[in-house]
């Protein structure tokens, strides 16, 4: 802590405010006389004038924050804020969680599906031949037998797999309580950006200058995820056939 | 008539998202399927196997689809590799870089399975005319 800058910042911002602002304008004074002579004086005044222009910034910022009753409002907000990443990684966790508990039993109920509409066929197929076979030679009772084991076999097993597959369609079903949870959250935490924005714009008002700042209108590039208000802008497609007809429109 | 054991890659780092395509494929009828989490791990398996046809994602971690794309049609021996871009990008801008890149075709999620079949189906009937022209 033996770094002059150090110790006269911590000096500017113990004062007060009035004393600080003259601190400033004695410094300007050392750097607006430009004169040969003075351009001598090491760059350790430039870095007290900054330093010290910094702290008056941050005071005034404070004072004025704290007249306004700023502070208290908005320390309440931003505490929220990590509260709001903790909800938001919960939704993104339950969703996920959700994806996979579909795809789970939509991939055991397949199969089973597959498995009785195959099995039906073949029996199908079998009878129609056997039926077509007996027209013209007698009939063959051993192979009707069969079939008729097989058949029953197949009837009784096709409520066991019906049970399975209702099973892994409620399943898909329950999956779905996500919906209900992360509804709550996101909620609050739109609530709360709500909140934190009109705060922050208010602020931003009180302190034209803040205002003044170039509004940062940069390209967003080519990586933004998905468009979640496309009605309201002309730059993004919102549907396959709009895609398609950009495609067609260029010759691709 | 397609083959149906044409080799597929897969990519998105997303694997709830991958399960959702390789599905998709296998109603399809196409069962010869590998994944990749992002453009890099994709590069790598597409040049040590032989894949037929590439279903990609755009935004990814480590290498986004896009510079996938450009890698792949500025690599000899696999710019051939039809490459369907499926992804959340629905900007303008988006769909003419990527055709411009080389895409095959180009799908916007949320994507229904016809949609899927459909673009599929007309780069599969694209590649076998290019092949029987040749």
């Amino acid at each position: 802590m033996d770094n002059p800058s150090d110790l006269f910042t911590r000096k500017t911002l113990q004062e007060e405010p009035g004393v600080a602002w003259k601190q400033t304008e004695q410094s300007q004074s050392v750097v607006n006389t430009n004169t040969p002579e003075t351009k001598t004086i090491d760059n350790r005044v430039m870095d007290n004038e900054l330093v010290d222009q910094v702290g008056q910034l941050t005071r005034a910022l404070h004072n004025s924050l704290r007249e306004l009753g700023y502070d208290e409002r908005l320390e309440k907000i931003t505490a929220e804020v990590p509260e709001a990443q903790d909800k938001l990684t919960y939704v993104a966790a339950k969703t996920e969680q959700a994806a996979e508990r579909v795809l789970n039993a939509t991939e055991m109920a397949m199969p089973i599906q597959d498995r009785l509409s195959s099995e039906a066929m073949n029996l199908s197929q079998q009878w129609k031949e056997a039926l077509e076979a007996q027209q013209n030679t007698p009939v063959d009772t051993e192979k009707f037998r069969n079939l008729l084991i097989q058949t029953l076999a197949y009837l009784d097993e096709v409520p066991k797999q019906a049970n399975a597959t209702n099973s892994y369609l409620m399943e898909i079903i329950m999956a779905q309580d996500f919906q209900d949870l992360t509804g709550q959250v996101i909620k609050k935490v739109t609530r709360m950006v709500q909140d934190l924005e009109v705060e922050l714009l208010q602020l931003l008002v009180k302190n034209k200058k803040a205002t003044e700042n170039k509004k940062n209108d940069a390209s967003e590039g080519l990586v933004n995820g998905p468009v979640i208000n496309p009605d309201k802008r002309s730059d993004v497609v919102s549907n396959q056939n709009q895609v398609d007809d950009l495609l067609a429109s260029l010759g691709f | 008539m397609t083959d149906k054991n044409i080799k597929f890659l897969i990519v998105d780092d997303f694997s709830t998202m991958r399960r959702i395509v390789r599905n998709l494929l296998k109603e399809l009828g196409f069962s010869n399927v590998e994944e990749a989490e992002d453009g890099a791990v994709a590069l790598r398996k597409l040049q040590n196997g032989n894949y037929d046809f590439v279903v990609s994602d755009w935004n990814m971690p480590n290498m986004d689809g896009l510079t996938m794309l450009q890698n792949l049609r500025a690599n000899e021996a696999l710019k051939n590799i039809p490459v369907l871009m499926v992804t959340a990008e629905a900007k303008k801008e988006n769909i003419v870089a990527a055709a411009q890149a080389g895409a095959s075709g180009y799908i916007v999620k949320p994507f229904t399975a016809a949609t899927l079949n459909e673009k599929l189906n007309k780069i599969l009937q694209n590649m076998e005319n290019s092949i029987s022209a040749a």
